[in-house]
């Protein structure tokens, strides 16, 4: 059965590749421009996992990890950061906000949609 | 002398103070995040060299009363994208003092700052609530900076000191909760309707009792927004986006040196 993944991303490019592979995967994809969106997505919906951009207006997306993990019941979900930033600086801003893992945007599409599959699947 | 001997003889303390530059028309508050008895981390997006001169006060709004300083850039850094967005771009000065009497101020000045550092006992009125008001127009964000202030009170603040938030749409209602009631932190962001972030910490400026309000200001607009929120009279400012923990230690910083100045 298709799992339900959230982008956040401000970038109208990143969401359109990034949806494109991860649906090409098999996922049911929402694209969401920023925090706004998705806390009304996540009011009607829940996903299987999310993807967050850090660089997004008014909070990073690390600070957003926390809150939403915290503040909106999201525990067990799978909360990704997603961002283009140095790997060393993602590794430490994901662990220091309690994310459940990192993509790095220079990994490309392929690394991104098998990294998703990873964590879905370890999410069962 | 190693760079490491340096630190151990003068250890750098992590505290933002405000900087005005002496040059009228070239006017631009910045922020110190790292500070000595010799030597400065100026964050500034300015264009200075290895080698100017650079004249300016130190100061903290409320707290602190404006201190004169010379200092030579050594280095700068970024803005380094590889670095990330959360790279402070900005410069390493040296102090440079002409007599002993500033020397000494500045040496007394960052004895005072260390001591801001240290452990704080417990508030002595510990049933007095600890309230922070934040003025914001957006009501998702204002949600996480009430996230992020809960946080801060749960790690730092007494328990008995029970926490009370007042939200504010815009500046006009930040000022009726501000106008009835004594905080300990505001936040105020700069582009509300009905009376801007400026606005608002100019009025609570203006009066007296509120000069030693630790306020952060927090925007979008960058330096222009910047240098219009500490001429108002704010502590620090903060650009979004936010970083938590920046958002948290910051709030430490200056209620810390609040509680001890």
């Amino acid at each position: 059965m298709a799992k339900k993944v959230f982008l956040v991303d401000d970038s109208d490019l990143i969401r359109s590749m990034a949806t494109m592979a991860l649906e090409a995967s098999g996922h049911l994809v929402r694209a969401l421009p920023n925090w706004q969106e998705l806390d009304a997505a996540l009011a009607g919906d829940r996903p299987d996992l999310i993807l967050m951009d850090i660089n997004m207006p008014e909070m990073t997306g690390d600070f957003a990890l926390t809150f939403f993990k915290e503040e909106r019941g999201l525990v067990d979900v799978p909360i990704l950061l997603y961002s283009d930033i140095d790997e060393q600086s993602l590794v430490m801003r994901a662990q220091a906000c309690g994310a459940d893992g990192y993509i790095s945007k220079g990994w490309g599409l392929e690394r991104l949609t098998e990294t998703v599959d990873y964590f879905l699947h370890r999410a069962g | 002398m190693s760079s490491t001997d340096n630190k151990r003889r003068h250890p750098r303390i992590s505290i933002i103070l405000k900087v005005d530059y002496a040059s009228g028309e070239d006017f631009l508050a910045d922020y110190t995040c790292n500070a000595s008895d010799t030597g400065l981390f100026i964050a500034t997006d300015r264009a200075f060299s290895p080698g100017d001169v650079l004249d300016f006060s130190l100061s903290f709004p409320g707290l602190l009363p404006p201190i004169q300083c010379r200092a030579e850039v050594r280095w700068r850094k970024g803005p380094d994208p590889a670095q990330g967005a959360d790279q402070i771009p900005g410069i390493g000065v040296v102090l440079i003092f002409e007599t002993d009497a500033e020397r000494k101020r500045i040496e007394d000045l960052v004895t005072r700052l260390r001591q801001a550092h240290q452990p704080s006992p417990a508030p002595s009125a510990p049933s007095v609530p600890f309230r922070a008001l934040l003025a914001e127009d957006n009501p998702l964000v204002r949600e996480m900076l009430r996230f992020a202030v809960r946080k801060y009170h749960s790690s730092q603040i007494p328990k008995a000191r029970v926490l009370e938030v007042f939200e504010a749409e815009d500046g006009q209602r930040g000022w009726e909760h501000i106008s009835q009631r004594k905080f300990d932190i505001a936040i105020v962001d700069y582009f509300m309707p009905v009376m801007d972030g400026g606005q608002l910490i100019r009025k609570i400026r203006g009066q007296t009792d509120m000069a030693g309000l630790p306020i952060i200001a927090v925007s979008v607009g960058g330096d222009e927004v910047r240098r219009e929120v500490y001429a108002a009279g704010a502590n620090l400012f903060l650009d979004k986006p936010l970083v938590l923990n920046q958002l948290i230690d910051s709030m430490q910083r200056l209620l810390q040196l609040d509680r001890k100045g």
